[in-house]
């Protein structure tokens, strides 16, 4: 698999895992709180895709098409699929999915870019993924 | 190009798994519900089964289920939180003693609303009183999420109004109040 492929492929995974674990959580233990499936925790599943792909996908630069393509869909079908979002919720999160993996893998690559140095290097995927999730929970009460 | 794909099918194919598999549990997840519910509510009215869910009467809109037992009632509530609703089950003894509550459904912030479920001591503060309960009186709020603590008290207090009548949408239960 060509590596640029490797970033949209792990948040397919990683959004199709966490849906999955979240539809046997509410069958096997109802009343369990569950996350909200909303906009910082979307952010969360892109940054560890993001996190995943740096080790295996580095040095390559994302196919931005793909990725957006691969966000909507997987942000809007997955937590449908698994009866975790309604139709209505499916349109809008997949679209708000899509554009904040698009922005995260910007902002992500941008800031591990600057860390990939020295001592550093080996955390710099984990640190830009901390002070990234940081910024969607401080900034997702805006919308 | 065909490389470009793998990610799309990958999600495709997830998503037929993922229906499957939520097609497939669907009657699971329902008797898991009715049957944690039903243990919840021996518990939240002890001696109180077998229950019988009850036609839904008053102008109460946070109420959406009542379930009679013997000697009282056990009341499911609907509330708006921090984070978004919030479903609890009270106990209510006919003589309008609170017996029992839990949060049965939510979605609030992790580590500070989220404590209304793992924190038993706020929701403990309602058992064996009778009346309106109000939050910085007969209730400590939860440190950190007043709202949520406001929402379970109107929960409580809405539950305690229909088994004993009285009004409980007063301003005690009102935000800021």
């Amino acid at each position: 698999m060509e590596k640029r492929m490797v970033l949209p492929t792990a948040l397919a995974v990683v959004v199709a895992l966490t849906s999955l674990a979240l539809l046997i959580l509410r069958t096997l233990v109802p009343g369990a709180v569950l996350p909200r499936w909303d906009l910082p925790f979307q952010g969360a599943l892109c940054l560890i895709a993001l996190a995943l792909d740096a080790p295996l996908g580095h040095p390559a630069k994302p196919d931005w098409l793909i990725c957006g393509l691969t966000g909507v869909l997987g942000f809007g079908l997955l937590p449908l699929a698994a009866g975790l979002t309604t139709v209505a919720q499916a349109v809008p999160q997949g679209l708000a999915g899509g554009i904040l993996f698009l922005v995260l893998t910007g902002l992500f690559l941008s800031l591990r870019d600057r860390l990939d140095a020295g001592v550093s290097k080996r955390l710099a995927p984990l640190a830009a993924a901390f002070v990234l999730f940081l910024a969607c929970q401080a900034l997702a009460k805006l919308f | 190009m065909k490389c470009r794909l793998i990610p799309v099918g990958v999600t495709l194919l997830s998503a037929l798994v993922l229906f499957g598999a939520s097609w497939g549990l669907v009657g699971t997840a329902q008797l898991r519900r009715e049957e944690r519910r039903a243990e919840l509510m021996a518990l939240l009215l002890p001696g109180g089964a077998p229950f019988t869910r009850e036609r839904l009467e008053g102008p109460d809109e946070n109420i959406t289920a009542v379930y009679r037992g013997t000697g009282g009632f056990v009341v499911e509530t609907v509330t708006e939180g921090y984070g978004g609703p919030i479903t609890l089950l009270t106990g209510v003894e006919q003589s309008g003693r609170i017996t029992g509550a839990v949060v049965w459904d939510m979605e609030e912030t992790w580590g500070l609303g989220s404590r209304a479920l793992t924190d038993p001591a706020f929701l403990a503060q309602a058992v064996g009183r009778r009346g309106e309960l109000t939050v910085g009186e007969e209730l400590d709020a939860l440190t950190g999420a007043t709202v949520t603590s406001k929402a379970l008290a109107r929960g409580l207090n809405s539950a305690w109004g229909y088994v004993t009548g009285a009004d409980a949408n007063t301003a005690a239960t009102e935000w800021g109040g």
